[in-house]
């Protein structure tokens, strides 16, 4: 092993940066020489567990976003229906369905006649794009639909869509 | 050696009038409602096309962008994981709000067809039948 080869591991105003903030340097003799080798190892050591803890810090700023979003759709959802049904209790039910990661797709079985009576549904629509602007503006992507309910309405074919029945 | 055949592309005008003829033969026997249904809505789809296309809109920098095709117009305006039918929506009820309803039901029948095993009676083709021809008629007479 050369001198060329070796370094001091000593600290510098550099590697105090928050780069090296998983003391790399830590129970090193600063006096004494140690390995590229050994360098080598211990930047990989440090790398790859700044990468698990950024890992895991994405993760949990994500986890936190996802609560934060469905929250606020599982609240959307509850104010609409509740100002719909209000007036004339026409949904019946509705699904949701999620594509990563801030799309959300509503999907609501509304009363047959009143799906095509446009006195009554024009105004549904009118609110149901109103709400998915306003997501919209939020960063949260909502895309509201509405079918008609009819006795020969297959649930089962919806969830295997990938929705989830809300109620 | 191999024989190149030539497919005249249809125009979306062109399209949306072949597949109201097939809605239309395929009306003399209620067995295919499912399918008169959904082809209604691909009409209606390519009659707003062909009244939308080509877009021209403003970039940031002042300059204007041409949009000759859908999947253009697409790739330049959807959202974030917008699928395209979903975003054919929106920009109907942006842009053509007069027609926003009947298009999004009609999109909605045509989807759904699968959620009531494939079943829509008479009083179904009638209205898809009904929304295609307001929205026909509003593409026809709205295209510049």
């Amino acid at each position: 092993m050369t001198h060329q080869d070796c370094i001091y591991p000593k600290r510098t105003e550099n590697n105090k940066s928050e780069r090296f903030s998983f003391d790399l340097l830590d129970g090193l003799n600063p006096n004494e020489m140690i390995s590229i080798d050994k360098v080598a190892d211990l930047v990989i050591d440090s790398f790859n567990k700044g990468k698990d803890i950024g890992e895991k810090g994405q993760c949990i700023k994500v986890m936190k976003q996802l609560k934060g979003d469905v929250n606020y759709v599982i609240e959307l959802v509850k104010n609409f229906t509740e100002e719909i049904n209000k007036k004339n209790s026409i949904l019946n039910s509705a699904f949701i369905r999620f594509k990563f990661p801030n799309r959300y797709q509503l999907l609501y079985a509304m009363n047959e006649d009143a799906y095509f009576d446009d006195a009554i549904s024009e105004p549904v629509y009118e609110k149901s794009w109103k709400v998915s602007d306003e997501s919209e503006e939020k960063g949260k992507h909502l895309e509201i639909l509405f079918i008609p309910k009819t006795e020969s309405l297959n649930t089962n074919s919806i969830i295997a869509d990938g929705y989830i029945n809300m109620y | 050696m191999a024989t190149l055949t030539c497919i005249k592309l249809r125009t979306s005008l062109d399209q949306a009038k072949h597949d109201e003829e097939v809605a239309g033969f395929l009306l003399s026997n209620e067995t295919y409602s499912d399918w008169i249904v959904i082809i209604h809505f691909y009409a209606a789809m390519h009659y707003v096309r062909h009244l939308i296309l080509p877009h021209s809109y403003r970039l940031v920098t002042g300059a204007e962008c041409l949009c000759d095709s859908f999947e253009n117009l697409f790739e330049q305006k959807k959202r974030d994981k917008e699928g395209r039918h979903g975003f054919l929506n929106r920009f109907v009820r942006e842009n053509h709000r007069a027609i926003g309803v009947k298009y999004q039901q009609l999109h909605e029948m045509s989807v759904t067809a699968r959620y009531n095993n494939a079943q829509y009676d008479k009083r179904y083709i009638d209205i898809s039948k009904r929304h295609l021809k307001e929205v026909k008629d509003y593409c026809l007479k709205n295209k510049s």
